[in-house]
């Protein structure tokens, strides 16, 4: 029973310095074998990778398996992240993106998904809703929503839909050039709208 | 290092890349961000990013924006956190002492070590071996790794001079699995001697590899071969620790493999 309390209150203390760990030192945790260092990193971030997960393959399960895939591999190859090539956020939702691009395009995820689908299967404004519900996000909202349409379309095909920029340039009937300088010039002002909305990149 | 794209100060990642080639990779990066291109379009925006930093960069701030375009509310199910843990048995951790310690990286501090989390992981120094795989060139000129046939008596007289002097910074090389400890000794002007005269020998098709660990990067400092004894080799004065690994015959560029290394931190 001591020795139960006694664990009880060192997980305690464990956690605790987790929480306000920065992501280099939570990986570098993670790499010592830190089971905790692995939880307080799905407690900051399993949620939104789960979002975008089941937003991309439009399956739960399938999304699950994303999300377990994606810490296990922090788990397995922590070296893999950089902390001078940005944070820890980015780093798991863009491996989760990845990831479910690959499952879109690899099985009949994609048919799925388009049986259930519009016509012109541009991302609704409730989807946006689903996808931004949370108070960081209001910026992104806006600056998306800021953003000339051309390229807003552009960015939320590729994003969303998890479309090369070809498919992209198909579905709006535009050359290929043009759809990609638009989702680059696109991220670009987006990118220069969050910093002057004072999002840092990185933070959460 | 010119590469494939030679382009004059080829660097595209400002505003503008009127010029710039239709099919030039700098404008793949950012519908790379987004994974919106195929296969082989990555495969080529990889190699250019591998060798514009520039590139790289804004590479990665384009993935930060992604990942707020990503960002929602959205909760995880319950049960999810437990699958991942239940399967984290399964994986278990590689040999060996922990070299990660060397770092100034600030790390959590952590419970008395216990069981098989207390072992460090080798995927923490690969970490550094891959960030590490540009400089080796470089550095090989400044890090050269004598032959064994320059191994001699003069050598051992050497050794034993060293270990008199007060300013010697000395490392001790262990692997937890093993009882052999390779002791390093590095004099004032980076004269390194290592004594890996007690490794066990290995195969032809095998060889003892010595890295050292220069800021956060991990420098291969050259090939011992399969029975390396009394070598020598050149340290720079920021060295912080030195690893041995085992490789294929020959060595590797960078990479090592972390089975059975011995590590230790330069004092």
């Amino acid at each position: 029973m001591f020795h139960l309390e006694q664990d009880r209150l060192r997980r305690r203390i464990m956690l605790s310095d987790l929480r306000d760990a920065s992501d280099a030192a939570l990986v570098l945790a993670i790499a010592r074998y830190r089971n905790d260092a692995l939880a307080e990193a799905y407690r900051r971030h399993a949620g939104p990778v789960f979002g975008l997960a089941r937003r991309l393959v439009n399956d739960q399960a399938r999304a699950e398996e994303v999300v377990q895939e994606v810490f296990l591999r922090l788990w397995s190859a922590p070296d893999r992240f950089d902390p001078d090539r940005g944070s820890l956020r980015s780093f798991l939702m863009a491996h989760c993106h990845g990831r479910s691009v690959d499952l879109i395009r690899a099985d009949a995820a994609r048919r799925r998904r388009e049986e259930t689908e519009s016509a012109v299967p541009t991302p609704t404004p409730d989807l946006m809703e689903e996808v931004w519900d949370v108070a960081l996000s209001g910026f992104v909202r806006e600056a998306l929503s800021e953003l000339p349409e051309p390229e807003r379309v552009a960015i939320e095909h590729a994003y969303f839909s998890g479309r090369t920029y070809r498919e992209v340039a198909e579905i709006l009937g535009e050359p290929e050039g043009t759809v990609k300088s638009r989702i680059r010039s696109g991220l670009r002002r987006l990118r220069d709208q969050l910093q002057a909305a004072g999002v840092t990149p990185g933070v959460v | 290092m010119k590469d494939m794209f030679d382009f004059a100060g080829d660097d595209f990642a400002g505003d503008d890349l009127a010029g710039v080639p239709e099919d030039h990779p700098a404008r793949l990066v950012a519908a790379f961000s987004l994974d919106a291109v195929d296969a082989s379009e990555a495969a080529v925006v990889e190699d250019y990013l591998r060798l514009h930093p520039e590139a790289l960069k804004e590479l990665q701030s384009f993935r930060e924006v992604a990942a707020w375009l990503g960002y929602s509310s959205a909760v995880a199910p319950p049960d999810l956190w437990e699958r991942i843990e239940a399967s984290l048995d399964d994986r278990a951790p590689s040999p060996g002492p922990e070299l990660a310690k060397v770092l100034s990286m600030p790390a959590p501090k952590s419970p008395p070590p216990t069981g098989h989390q207390a072992a460090s992981r080798w995927p923490s120094v690969r970490w550094w071996l891959a960030s590490a795989a540009a400089v080796v060139i470089a550095v090989a000129a400044s890090a050269v790794l004598l032959s064994p046939s320059a191994v001699s008596d003069p050598l051992q007289v050497a050794v034993e001079q060293l270990r008199e002097d007060r300013d010697v910074r000395i490392a001790s090389l262990v692997n937890a699995a093993s009882p052999v400890a390779v002791e390093a000794l590095i004099d004032l002007k980076g004269h390194g001697y290592l004594l890996a005269g007690d490794l066990p020998r290995l195969g032809r098709d095998q060889t003892y590899q010595l890295w050292g660990v220069i800021g956060e990067q991990v420098i291969s400092l050259g090939v011992l071969g399969p029975t390396p004894s009394l070598e020598t080799f050149t340290a720079r004065a920021d060295l912080r620790a030195l690893a041995i690994t085992i490789e294929p015959a020959g060595g590797v560029i960078s990479d090592g493999n972390p089975d059975g290394a011995f590590v230790g931190e330069v004092n």
